[in-house]
């Protein structure tokens, strides 16, 4: 990339050196990722993995955070002592804060052919919201693990962990190109096949009869916070397509010919939001969060309207 | 409005044509979308499969059309000022398939009737031109010049000859390019058997009148033929069926009017039969005829003639006659009687169909083929410039039937210098003139010798009597025994009048044999006999055409510049269109 390249895509401006691309931009610019710094992954208690961090957390530990008062027992530490209470109540009394814990966020990309599509493709928008969320979690001393699912499989990328790790995770998403099929339950249970912590956000375009349910189950039954976010293009949305067309399945190559007209895409609007409305209700059934996103919307906006009180904050 | 060149409105094809590959096209139209899934769901209860439409959104389509038609109107030439004017050539079918009788009340009443309803319709300021291609293709009439054309339609008679179709092209063309008013329509009235008119870019309608396949029997040619002894004689008959199925038919043949007797005949469809039957001693006049009836009668009965030998008297003036005399008598059938020059009056040709003069010529010539030997200084009819000079051969015209396969340079010697004629034709020539010419002075053939041929060795070589009786047969030739119907016939020599098959009475020397049958001699002189049959007219076969008609001269019109452009216009539209294609095959291929 040459040096008027790296200007434009504005990656000389940022405190990051961004890898380049063949796609039509850079992953992040440094301007982006300042005006985010100030949001984090939002976590529940249960999600944190014990390592201290920034996430409130259900245990109780030595940190300024005010949780609760109780009674002294035998054997408790007596710096908890509250000895302002003692002397006004004289009786002793432990001041209990709550422990502050770090998170692991567990990126679950769906890698196949179809996310090539779209203008910008799906898989761009995915790489840059996996690269946001991901940069956030590193700049909060949380951990990030990429899972990468193609096939009937899921390839776990290393964990990496703290500000250092940005670059070299940003490297990773620039490298990944989306090819194949997905079986999205198999891959996402063969990423669960080993005990995890943390909150687990699966970007996918869902474009598939089944297995989102089920993949939010394995997500949620191994004790990660489950967070499905879709990414579909505008055409997936609100085709334009008209007249006699042999549509072409870009995944598998299968074809269907037909004749498209105001009916035809009624009808395929009624089925499109029948289809979103089960995915939605599916994953409201399971607690998880469910976020479906536009590659026509602009990456802040993503992030701080369609995600900020859901999996940022 | 109308077109100067109506043809180029065949340009507009091309629009359907561009339409449909655009339906084509956007038939196979892919689209590549993430997947097919949802939308085959979506599909499911969705039925209905609109029709093609029409791209119309696509700007490259209505740009090739209008260019289209841009150019097909710029080609063809549209006018608005002489919108009424239009010229209408009409080629009447002349040939026998026009009598057939498979449409009521026949196809060449059928024509007419076409001609008359076009006739009706022309406009106030329409011209119509209507052609007979008959043996001889002829302008029956024109409007406006001639005011009774219809007349002269209906009293055209029911043709039994062939088709001039070369004749007719090259006067629908001439007309065309004689009236310089309006366009010229050419519509051209046949029989389905007769071959199309090419009249180059003239626009050409073309009615055909009638079935196919025509369900006639017919005797396609009848001939006889003796053997050399000039006894022993038989006929020759094919009777043609043109019927898709095979037809069973009587044939009776008589001989001299008597009957020979009659055969039961099993033609095969589409084909023909070939009959070869013995005639009885001396008989002269065969008639064979059909007795079935079919679609064309006047082709079922033919006539023909046995050869007989010729039987020419000469008279020879001369004299010395020397080797001459013996060359004329191994020429057959020839009789000749031989008189001094001093003894030789006016009256004596008499019943001689030929003249032979040798060093004579004598004040008046009478009206027979003359063969001039070594000529005086005072003939009439040529310029003789000097006696006794060598004569070398330079030049043969070997195309001439009298010179061809001879060897002539033996005819080298001294003769008479003379002066080519403007109606003489040099077969045998040098430098110091011709030594044998020939043409036609005085409405007789003329052949000159320039040389005393009866005391020249030459006339010791063996072309010596084969270049004789080659004179003799070019100057008095045999007269035809059978001609086509419809055909010109000149009459032979000692013939001034025939009578023909309905008695009436022609005279010569030229008569047109228009009915079949047998033509025989009126009134004759020498061996030309009253009641002598002298030749036979059968009817033509249908589809045929006039044998060499291809011969004929055919009006070509003066190139000018607007003619070259006329000419090439195809072209250009045709390369203006395989770059629009080309253009959007490729626009095509990579969208």
């Amino acid at each position: 990339m040459s040096w008027l390249e790296r200007a434009r895509r504005g990656a000389l401006r940022g405190w990051v050196d961004l890898p380049g691309t063949d796609y039509d931009g850079p992953l992040l610019s440094g301007a982006f990722l300042k005006r985010i710094e100030h949001l984090s992954l939002r976590v529940g208690r249960s999600g944190t993995t014990g390592f201290a961090g920034e996430h409130p957390s259900l245990r109780k530990a030595h940190s300024v955070e005010f949780a609760d008062y109780r009674n002294y027992r035998p054997g408790d530490d007596f710096r908890l002592i509250d000895w302002n209470v003692y002397a006004r109540l004289g009786q002793l009394t432990l001041r209990l804060t709550e422990a502050a814990e770090a998170t692991t966020l567990h990126l679950l990309l769906d890698c196949s052919g179809s996310m090539s599509y779209g203008i910008p493709s799906k898989f761009r928008t995915m790489q840059r919201i996996a690269a946001a969320l991901g940069c956030l979690a590193l700049s909060r001393y949380d951990s990030v693990s990429t899972g990468i699912l193609r096939g009937n499989t899921a390839q776990v990328l290393p964990r990496l962990r703290g500000k250092n790790e940005t670059g070299r995770f940003l490297s990773i998403l620039e490298g990944l190109k989306p090819s194949g099929t997905v079986d999205l339950e198999a891959s996402v249970r063969s990423y669960c096949s080993a005990p995890r912590r943390g909150v687990g956000v699966l970007i996918s375009d869902l474009m598939a009869p089944s297995g989102t349910a089920e993949a939010v189950f394995a997500l949620r039954r191994i004790g990660l916070e489950p967070a499905v976010l879709q990414v579909l293009a505008r055409e997936e949305c609100e085709p334009r397509l008209e007249g006699p067309l042999e549509l072409v399945d870009c995944e598998t190559g299968a074809t269907i010919s037909t004749a498209i007209n105001g009916e035809a895409l009624k009808a395929y609007a009624e089925r499109f939001s029948a289809w979103t409305n089960d995915l939605e209700s599916n994953c409201a059934a399971q607690r998880a969060t469910f976020v479906r996103l536009c590659t026509d919307q602009p990456l802040e906006d993503l992030l701080v309207a369609s995600l900020r009180g859901r999996v940022v904050q | 409005m109308s077109f100067a060149q109506p043809l180029a409105l065949f340009g507009l094809l091309f629009v359907p044509l561009i339409i449909l590959f655009y339906l084509l096209r956007s038939q196979h139209q892919r689209q590549v979308i993430s997947s097919t899934w949802l939308w085959a769901e979506a599909l499911e209860r969705f039925s209905h499969r609109p029709a093609r439409r029409l791209p119309l959104r696509e700007p490259l389509l209505l740009l090739q059309l209008l260019a289209v038609l841009v150019l097909t109107l710029f080609f063809a030439g549209p006018r608005f000022s002489q919108a009424a004017h239009a010229h209408q050539i009409v080629v009447l079918d002349g040939s026998v398939a026009m009598a057939a009788t498979d449409i009521s009340p026949s196809r060449f009443a059928r024509a007419r009737q076409r001609v008359e309803d076009i006739i009706a319709k022309l406009g106030p300021e329409d011209s119509l031109s209507i052609i007979l291609a008959g043996p001889h293709a002829r302008v029956v009439g024109e409007l406006p010049s001639d005011m009774d054309v219809a007349t002269a339609v209906r009293r055209l008679a029911t043709p039994s000859g062939d088709a001039d179709i070369a004749g007719a092209v090259a006067l629908a063309r001439g007309v065309a390019a004689a009236s310089g008013v309006g366009s010229p329509r050419v519509t051209f009235l046949a029989a389905p058997e007769t071959p199309p008119l090419a009249v180059g870019t003239l626009p050409i309608n073309v009615e055909r009148i009638g079935k196919t396949p025509l369900d006639d029997q017919g005797i396609g040619a009848l001939s006889a033929r003796c053997q050399s002894d000039g006894v022993t004689c038989a006929a020759f008959a094919r009777i043609r069926n043109s019927a898709a199925a095979p037809r069973t038919d009587d044939l009776a043949v008589w001989a001299d009017g008597q009957s020979l007797g009659r055969q039961t005949l099993h033609i095969p469809a589409l084909g023909s039969l070939d009959l070869t039957f013995a005639l009885p001693k001396g008989a002269r006049a065969i008639k064979a005829s059909l007795l079935g009836h079919d679609a064309i009668a006047s082709n079922d009965t033919a006539w023909a003639l046995v050869p007989a030998p010729p039987r020419l008297h000469a008279l020879f003036v001369s004299d010395s006659p020397g080797q001459m005399l013996r060359g004329l008598h191994a020429v057959p059938g020839l009789t000749v009687d031989t008189i001094p020059a001093s003894k030789f009056q006016y009256a004596d040709f008499g019943h001689a169909d030929l003249l032979i003069l040798d060093k004579v010529s004598p004040d008046n010539l009478p009206p027979i083929p003359l063969l001039a030997i070594d000529p005086p200084t005072s003939t009439s009819f040529l310029n003789v410039r000097a006696a006794n000079v060598f004569l070398p051969v330079d030049n043969i015209d070997v195309s001439d039937p009298l010179a061809q396969g001879l060897d002539l340079y033996g005819l080298a010697t001294n003769g008479e210098k003379i002066d080519t004629p403007p109606w003489a034709h040099v077969v045998v020539g040098g430098a110091n003139g011709a030594l044998l010419m020939d043409g036609v002075q005085n409405a007789s053939k003329t052949a000159v010798l320039a040389f005393d041929a009866g005391h020249n060795p030459f006339a010791q070589d063996v072309a010596f009597p084969l270049l004789v009786t080659r004179l003799v047969n070019w100057l008095v030739p045999a007269p035809p025994a059978s001609v086509p119907a419809g055909a010109s016939v000149w009459l032979p020599a000692g013939v001034q009048t025939v009578q023909d098959p309905s008695g009436a009475v022609l005279a010569g020397p030229m008569v047109n044999a228009a009915r079949q049958g047998m033509y025989s001699v009126k009134t004759g002189t020498g061996n030309r006999l009253p009641g002598q049959a002298l030749f036979a007219v059968s009817t033509a076969n249908p589809g045929e055409v006039v044998s060499g008609a291809g011969n004929i001269p055919v009006w070509v019109p003066p190139v000018s510049t607007g003619t070259l452009w006329r000419n090439v216009w195809p072209l250009a539209v045709l390369l203006a269109l395989v770059v629009v294609s080309g253009e959007w095959w490729f626009y095509a291929k990579k969208t």
